[in-house]
């Protein structure tokens, strides 16, 4: 084995560690062009009129928060900001503690008031049948907030009948949960939905938004960072693009040295590459 | 640096998991058994208040027939006994599965099914049309069609469908890539950007 | 009908009800299915439990195994425990909650799972290798869709982020639909056999029944 081929992998950490701090600390400036599916999003939410109802259901966990919270947090920006109100749905153990942080952050200073134009639902067990459930009767699902306070006084649900009076659905997941809202939500009740996901899960989705069953996207921290921008609001997505650029990089010239290794390694042993 | 007690927990809880990219250490010990042990606890602390919402509370207000559900549930954690009693956990769980398997029909037969091949089967417009439309058909020949035998069109399709099927696999990593990384980044923005504050 | 038997008929009700109301209008069956998907959900949040008390059980042996027994298995135990109570006897909602919440779970969490980005570098480096076509097309379609999602990818070429959108649109949307489509005709077969008793896997009973 070549040496290009026997590197210590903690070299490759401490690279990979260097080329995500640098950008972070000393912004490059690259530049961030946006895509069809955020543009589809943005313009989705952009539609809502005030006073309608959205659905948010933040699925994800603290090991995807880092692409999930920031577009998250500029969805609860943007929705405010037209004053469209906000029921979060709990799908996810976690869910409640992102809806309370999303909330806590903009509610004063777009003057929403907690039960008149948000309201945080309480965690439902189940993913999809919980979806399902949501669908058939949704105020049958739910009779407490997340707190245990009665729905029924609270003048956010004097609107909501059934599923049918929700203007969107929009959901954040690393797992299957969008998929789900789509099976169960949009397709039997033609509530719309969208949502964003982490970068993994973006080849998942693309058939459903190419068939216009998921209206837009948004995908990873790059989606993130496309939409903050959108909105006029650069946040953290937006500060951490750079830093991924560099770590891209990385991963391609770790690929490049592994397989020159390779083919020096056969070089050497047999004359033929 | 921050003077937030919390944040200095957190810090020091994030360097003690990343010690174990040098090597595995007492420290990194300590805070996986933690992680572990307040993971389950929320789980447990989540279950337990849907378990009141929907099940305790509309009971006592006189809703006996969520008396049934409940007692599916707790007959889950038969399944440590022995003998017959650990039979009955097989009853919620086949609840479960009859429940999952009749809302999997409903939600593919239309939106995984119906819905994607009507998207596939429209008027093509232009050379991205054809490109997919082929691409779908040769990707559902290459699994539909394991055993192609001589059958050089069967054989052609499964080919062009595993060569679609390696542009998939890239992109799928390439977003891989990019979702991986954003996960450090998210660490590196509170290290940086709250506990010692150099990210401005 | 016996213990081993009678979850299946559970199974075929319950399963047959559900899909029943998806093809008749009927407010009965509508009732039913509601009742029968709000029964589901209670059910799985029991399942919630199960994890954390084989946990339990595990590290209780563990921890009376002289053999056995750390200190790493007491802060489990602990922090399991305690985190509980405190959500049971205060709330979720509770400052004190929050603030575990918020500074031990949520950064130990996070941290664990951007253990993927090290492993994945590592084994990009040491497993990622060009021996056939198939692997130079992955390859080649990886590199682009890494260029072509960073602003590195739009300096080195102003045509990358399209080009990688043109292979997200076109050739992946197309393979993943081929997944899609062959997955439901796969799942919807599948979930008929559970419903009919065909399939017994799930109960851990073995193979199924006749086709």
């Amino acid at each position: 084995m070549s040496a290009l081929e026997n590197m210590d992998r903690r070299i490759w950490y401490v690279l990979m560690v260097l080329s995500l701090f640098i950008p972070l600390i000393r912004p490059l400036g690259l530049p961030l062009s946006t895509s069809p599916e955020v543009r589809a999003f943005y313009e989705t939410v952009e539609a809502l009129p005030e006073g309608s109802v959205v659905i948010v259901s933040p699925s994800y966990t603290p090991g995807t928060e880092a692409e999930l919270w920031p577009q998250h947090v500029a969805l609860v920006q943007h929705l405010m900001r037209k004053g469209v109100k906000i029921v979060h749905v709990a799908l996810e153990v976690n869910a409640v503690m992102y809806a309370e942080h999303a909330m806590d952050l903009f509610k004063d200073e777009y003057g929403y008031v907690y039960g008149e134009d948000i309201v945080n639902m309480p965690y439902k067990a189940g993913l999809d049948v919980a979806i399902a459930s949501m669908g058939r009767d949704f105020t049958a699902l739910y009779s407490e907030d997340y707190k245990g306070a009665p729905l029924a006084q609270m003048p956010i649900m004097k609107d909501i009948k059934s599923i049918t009076d929700i203007a969107l659905v929009v959901d954040f997941m690393p797992g299957n949960t969008l998929v789900d809202f789509i099976k169960q939500i949009e397709g039997p009740y033609k509530v719309p939905v969208t949502g964003g996901v982490t970068g993994v899960c973006i080849p998942t989705l693309m058939p459903f938004v190419a068939s216009g069953q998921c209206r837009g996207l948004l995908g990873g921290m790059r989606g993130a960072a496309e939409y903050e921008m959108l909105i006029g609001a650069p946040g953290k997505a937006v500060g951490g693009m750079d830093a991924q650029s560099l770590s891209h990089l990385l991963v391609i010239v770790s690929i490049i040295i592994g397989n020159t290794g390779q083919v020096l390694s056969r070089y050497r042993k047999g004359g033929a590459v | 640096m921050s003077k937030d007690v919390g944040v200095w927990i957190a810090a020091l809880s994030t360097l003690f998991m990343y010690s174990y990219l040098y090597k595995d250490n007492t420290l990194f010990k300590f805070g996986e058994h933690l992680f572990i042990g307040v993971a389950s606890a929320h789980h447990i602390v989540m279950g337990y208040q849907n378990i009141m919402e929907m099940g305790i509370r509309p009971l006592g207000a006189g809703r006996l027939i969520v008396v049934v559900p409940i007692a599916l549930g707790l007959m889950l954690f038969t399944r440590f006994g022995t003998g017959k009693t650990a039979l009955l956990c097989r009853i919620p769980i086949g609840f479960l599965a009859g429940l999952a398997a009749a809302l999997s029909i409903r939600g593919l037969l239309d939106a995984s099914l119906v819905q994607q091949i009507a998207s596939t089967m429209k008027p093509i417009k232009g050379i991205n049309d054809v490109l997919l439309l082929v691409g779908v058909l040769t990707t559902i020949s290459y699994f539909l069609f394991t055993n192609t035998g001589k059958n050089p069109v069967l054989k052609g399709s499964a080919n062009i469908g595993r060569m679609v099927m390696m542009i998939t696999f890239g992109a799928a990593f390439g977003n891989t890539v990019m979702a991986r990384m954003s996960l450090v980044i998210g660490r590196l923005q509170f290290l940086f950007g709250t506990w010692i504050p150099l990210i401005k | 009908m016996d213990l081993v038997s009678f979850p299946y008929l559970v199974t075929g009700v319950v399963g047959g009800l559900v899909l029943l109301e998806f093809f008749f209008n009927s407010p009965v069956l509508a009732s039913i299915s509601k009742e029968l998907m709000n029964w589901g959900v209670i059910i799985s949040a029991f399942a919630l439990g199960l994890g954390a008390l084989n946990l339990v059980k595990i590290n209780m042996r563990q921890l009376t195994n002289p053999r056995q027994r750390s200190v790493h298995t007491l802060v489990l135990l602990v922090a399991l425990i305690g985190y509980s109570l405190l959500g049971i006897l205060f709330h979720s909602s509770s400052a004190p909650y929050k603030f575990v919440y918020d500074n031990l779970l949520q950064p130990l969490s996070a941290t664990v799972f951007s253990f993927n980005a090290f492993f994945m570098t590592s084994a990009a480096y040491r497993a990622f290798r060009v021996k056939s076509v198939h692997a130079t097309v992955l390859l080649v379609s990886a590199l682009l869709m890494m260029l072509g999602a960073v602003g590195i990818g739009e300096v080195i070429y102003s045509g990358m982020p399209q080009i990688s959108a043109w292979i997200t649109a076109v050739f992946s949307t197309a393979g993943m639909r081929g997944f899609t489509i062959g997955a439901a005709l796969g799942g919807i077969a599948l979930s008929l056999r559970v419903i009919l008793g065909l399939e017994r896997s799930f109960l851990g009973d073995g193979g199924g029944g006749a086709a």
